[in-house]
């Protein structure tokens, strides 16, 4: 039986809401938060609320952990450009690094979702990118939709605190040649990432003598290096 | 008996070496001995210095870069599907929120169906909001103008799909959808 959706519109709405946290709120000036990409492979892959209801219930629990997370059609689309297919790029570590770098997120959220009647599957992982990709084990959560809301945030808040990866995004003429602490790191799509801690960074280019400084990675920054 | 093999001399050693060193009395007296008073090598030009800024990255930079791109993604695929069959969705109404007119505007969605849904918001902050069955949710979105788009997780309905409702600081929306059968 066909039946047509209603919808009621009102413009009143309590002030003790419930709110999306982490969508937009952040002042402008502050620094940007760490950044996060939910990867989710969908089965089936034509399943438009599989796929957008795992990006968002994990997404809703890394905002809560304090992340920004790249939005859910840029996501998809590096996932599935040209080349990739979304379940084959999370086992594969170049590929992660190639995603993780146009988004700019070291910390990657690789999901698994399937979907058989009212009986929800969800495989978790957590990726770091830094000079390595480092995958964690799979942890299955299964059962319901309200399951599957309620086990994602304790699978993210046990795996992801501590020390997280940071960005450097270069800007500045080509063949720019990234240093960190001694040894060459490799850019990609303007970016590079480097672990926690205190680091010497160099910067060359051909023709210039290099810039050579100092930067903390902590809680997971994105650093901005603008090179004339 | 063994053959001894003598190595090649060199031609005339001694008479080099002397018209060496003559050569270079001669230069000295002439005043162009380089030997006691060597002449600084000219410094190669200095390559001009890389001059970088480095500094954090502000979150207006972070929402922008991600924003932008996003934006144009949901613009399309709203666009896509208001070509093809798709319901009227109604304007969004606002009444002004009590305690802080400068704060971003909230939408609440509630999902009074059996099915999941998904809303898209296609504006200047463009966001994709998935309800399971019979849940609520409340989004902040910046101001502006934004195309909604519903879409049922059931075979058989049609997308509903709005057009320019103006979002507004300070202001709460609130949209429910029902099912009702025909």
């Amino acid at each position: 039986m066909k039946a047509r959706v209603a919808l009621a519109l009102t413009g009143l709405l309590a002030l003790a809401a419930h709110r999306s946290p982490g969508s937009a709120e952040r002042p402008d000036e502050e620094p940007a938060l760490p950044t996060a990409a939910v990867l989710v492979a969908a089965t089936p892959v034509s399943d438009v609320f599989l796929r957008a209801y795992a990006f968002e219930v994990t997404a809703t629990a890394l905002k809560e952990l304090g992340f920004h997370v790249a939005p859910l059609q840029l996501t998809a689309s590096r996932l599935s450009a040209a080349g990739r297919s979304p379940g084959a790029c999370q086992e594969d570590a170049e590929c992660l690094r190639e995603v993780a770098a146009e988004l700019g997120a070291p910390t990657l959220v690789l999901v698994r979702a399937t979907k058989s009647g009212e009986a929800w599957q969800l495989g978790l992982r957590t990726s770091r990118v830094e000079v390595d990709v480092v995958t964690s084990a799979p942890t299955e959560i299964e059962g319901t939709v309200s399951d599957i809301f309620a086990g994602v945030a304790p699978v993210l808040a046990e795996e992801l605190p501590g020390d997280l990866p940071c960005v450097v995004q270069i800007e500045g003429p080509a063949e720019l040649q990234l240093r960190v602490d001694g040894d060459e790191r490799r850019v990609s799509a303007g970016r590079a990432f480097i672990g926690p801690g205190a680091h010497r960074v160099e910067l060359r280019a051909p023709g210039r003598a290099p810039w050579r400084g100092r930067l903390r990675c902590e809680g997971g920054r994105t650093f901005r290096m603008e090179a004339q | 008996m063994r053959a001894r093999l003598k190595a090649p001399r060199a031609a005339n050693p001694g008479t080099r070496a002397g018209l060496g060193r003559a050569l270079a009395v001669t230069l000295c007296l002439l005043g162009a001995c380089t030997r006691s008073v060597p002449t600084p090598a000219r410094p190669a030009p200095a390559d001009p210095p890389l001059d970088v800024n480095l500094r954090l990255l502000t979150a207006a930079e972070q929402r922008r870069a991600h924003f932008e791109e996003e934006a144009t993604l949901v613009a399309q695929r709203v666009e896509a599907w208001r070509r093809h069959g798709h319901g009227e969705l109604p304007p969004l109404e606002a009444s002004p929120r009590e305690s802080d007119a400068a704060s971003w505007p909230e939408v609440r969605i509630r999902n009074a169906t059996d099915f999941g849904l998904v809303v898209w918001f296609s504006g200047p902050c463009p966001r994709t909001v998935a309800l399971a069955p019979r849940a609520e949710h409340a989004e902040e979105l910046c101001a502006g103008n934004y195309d909604v788009v519903a879409e049922l997780d059931e075979p058989g309905f049609d997308p509903f799909v709005g057009r320019g409702d103006e979002l507004e600081d300070g202001a709460a929306y609130q949209v429910t959808f029902l099912l009702r059968p025909r």
